[in-house]
């Protein structure tokens, strides 16, 4: 993927400047306001009540002083080296912002500025593709919320908070989207490691930054929300080059191509459905709603991924039972019988059940060693990859065995476990018990199931690679 | 812009698609020669450049038992021509192929993706249905079997109604054949092989249709 001028530089390079923009020393932002409210505004603002406050430049030539810092009217004037720029100016202005921004030598530019390509500026798009080519400074968008790094503390972008700090970075080409689920992850309990919203990735596209965070020991799994690719093959390359799980949604049905209806094909074209095929021989996972995208990346930060797609649903509700094993079949997920000799042995953990099915129903008063016996002979069996933990509330018992049991079996023997809880706030200390010991929970079995789905396609993505290689 | 059939002939052959016997008559005593080499019975189809849906126009004539049947046909055919006002490329005389399963395998350029290959059941399988499975291309045969597994009718292939299971591995190999076609060239807009006729053993591609980008 070679850009013209720069076929010299090296993957190192790219990632130098990328680690500029996401750990800066020295950051401007171009349109910072001191108008309360305002995007130049609250930009300033996040960056110094952050780990900025030493070091975020205020740059508009009509203002003397923003937030208590000296404003400068242009990136040019700003004292020593600038490594990352967050622009907030006219789209008619950006162009020349930017190549003042290649002449100080910064790093990179989040363009948060819209008006060019989606507003039909074609013009203007191409100077600021241009400009990225031309002289090597990245740009990200336009038309972004920005950029945010927990683990350098970088808030670089018009979010009003800060996520959670943790080991999931979350792509988006939404900006409005991203900066909503910055609050819901908070409130999900999820942490992420970055938020880059890339808005209409003219320069810094998906395929640059899955190969930037794959060397990020910080970054346990990529998220990421796409309408489109500019670069499909290029993405893919991508993808499978990587050794960190990746996992996305992609929006938008996309429009049938206008071919010949003479081709049976051609009529066909422009299908979602390739994006399917894409995925699949890249290893990309792919989730259907933001609710997905995060259940399938948190179970891939805890668990490690299966070795095969047999799943075992111990319960001790029948009906959830039911509707796990319906969604493994909607899914394409293998629920088997059980052999004769795990039957048997599952039968010693469970009283009164002399031939076990799965799913496996323990009975509604099942504590500690029901669930921990049945378990250990599933994931010891040979027979079952995943097993999939639920419990339902009773009056009968107390949800901690259960908790307990398969906090303690969560990945023996190459076999992760993801649970389901149905309950209320009698299983409070059972979740918490689960977030401790990392093992991952929903509250209804088909978000479960999907967990154990990513689980498995992950281990696939990563044999089918390897034979590739 | 539609490949003509000797160019689309000699791709396909470049690629390993298995063909059917035939040869394109310029005139009646070449039909009648060429109906003698490939055999009876044969098909006979009128080649234009105009003409997309030959089926509904009777530009497609099979069950040619006999040289003189040839001949008779290749007569009604420039009627046909006559009739549609189109222009004749030629008669293209094809050994007629016995009945098997009908597939559909395509190739098209992908927005997004480029060069992609595409799997169906023919008929209203795909037109009706759309239950087609895609891959980028290239692939290869394996990648090949597992998109046709993924059709929801794949069962049709297997033993079914008292006929025995299609070769499958000949039609994946045809599926991974077109897909390193379109890969190599991408100036290629669709590509259509309707149908593929699979048989217990081997395969053969009846029709192959190739569009390019002006």
């Amino acid at each position: 993927m070679g850009r013209p001028g720069h076929i010299a530089q090296s993957m190192g390079s790219d990632e130098q400047r990328l680690d500029r923009m996401f750990y800066p020393e020295t950051v401007a932002v171009i349109g910072a306001s001191r108008e309360r409210g305002t995007i130049g505004n609250i930009v300033m603002e996040n960056l110094v009540s952050g780990e900025y406050a030493c070091c975020a430049y205020p740059v508009n030539p009509n203002a003397d002083e923003i937030l208590g810092r000296t404003a400068y009217n242009s990136v040019l004037d700003v004292e020593g080296d600038v490594d990352l720029a967050v622009i907030a100016v006219p789209a008619k202005v950006v162009p020349t912002v930017l190549q003042e921004c290649a002449e100080k030598g910064v790093a990179g530019a989040a363009v948060i500025s819209a008006g060019f390509g989606e507003a039909g500026e074609q013009e203007l798009s191409d100077r600021v593709k241009e400009i990225a080519e031309e002289s090597g400074l990245r740009i990200l968008g336009p038309n972004v919320l920005g950029l945010i790094n927990t683990h350098s503390g970088l808030n670089a972008s018009f979010a009003s908070a800060m996520p959670r700090r943790g080991d999931i970075a979350f792509l988006t080409q939404s900006g409005a989207l991203g900066g909503a689920l910055i609050h819901w992850t908070a409130r999900e309990g999820l942490g992420l490691s970055h938020v880059v919203s890339l808005g209409n990735k003219l320069d810094v596209d998906d395929a640059d930054l899955i190969r930037y965070l794959d060397s990020k020991p910080e970054v346990e799994v990529v998220a990421i929300y796409m309408e489109g690719l500019r670069d499909g093959r290029g993405f893919m390359d991508a993808a499978r080059e990587t050794d960190t799980p990746v996992v996305a949604v992609k929006a938008g049905r996309g429009e049938a191509g206008e071919r010949a209806t003479a081709s049976h094909t051609g009529a066909l074209a422009g299908q979602d459905r390739v994006f399917d095929a894409a995925f699949h021989q890249s290893g990309v996972i792919r989730a259907h709603t933001t609710v997905e995208l995060f259940d399938q990346a948190e179970a891939l930060t805890l668990q490690k991924p299966a070795h095969g797609n047999r799943v075992a649903i111990v319960t001790n509700g029948g009906g959830a039972g039911v509707m796990a094993a319906d969604a493994c079949e909607k899914h394409g997920l293998a629920v088997p019988e059980l052999s004769d000799a795990l039957k048997r042995e599952v039968a010693t953990a469970l009283p009164g059940i002399a031939s076990p099915r799965n799913p496996v129903d323990t009975l509604g008063d099942a504590g500690y060693e029901r669930y921990r016996g049945t378990i250990r002979a599933l994931s010891g069996s040979n027979e079952v990859d995943v097993v999939v933990g639920i419990h339902v509330e009773t009056s009968q018992i107390d949800p901690m065995g259960a908790a307990k049991a398969m906090a303690e079996e969560a990945g023996k023997n190459g076999v992760p476990i993801v649970s389901c809880w149905i309950g209320g706030k009698g299983l409070e200390e059972a979740l918490d018990l689960m977030r401790e010991r990392g093992v991952p929970h929903y509250p209804e079995p088909e978000r479960a199931v999907s967990a154990a789905r990513a689980l498995i396609q992950q281990g696939e993505a990563e044999r089918g690679m390897e034979v590739e290689r | 812009m539609k490949l003509d059939e000797e160019q689309t002939r000699t791709l396909a052959e470049e690629h390993g698609i298995p063909l059917p016997e035939q040869g394109l008559a310029s005139t009646r005593e070449e039909a009648g020669d060429l109906a003698d080499r490939v055999g009876y019975p044969a098909v006979l189809k009128l080649v234009s450049p105009d003409l997309p849906h030959r089926t509904e126009t009777g530009a497609i004539r099979t069950g040619v038992e006999s040289r003189d049947a040839a001949l008779e046909t290749y007569d009604d055919l420039m009627e046909v021509a006559e009739h549609e006002s189109v222009s004749v490329e030629g008669v293209q005389v094809q050994e007629q192929v016995p009945e098997g399963r009908e597939v559909i395998v395509g190739g098209l350029r992908d927005d997004t993706f480029g060069p992609t290959v595409m799997f169906g059941l023919g008929g209203i399988f795909v037109e009706v249905m759309e239950d087609v499975s895609f891959r980028v291309a290239p692939i290869g045969r394996e990648e090949a079997r597992a998109m046709m597994h993924e059709i929801r009718a794949y069962p049709v292939l297997e033993k079914f109604r008292g006929k025995p299971a299609a070769d499958v591995d000949a039609a994946a190999d045809v599926v991974a054949a077109v897909s390193r076609l379109v890969h190599e060239n991408p100036e290629i807009d669709t590509l259509d092989i309707n149908p593929l006729i699979m048989h217990e053993r081997g395969a053969v591609a009846v029709d192959v249709k190739i569009q390019v980008e002006e």
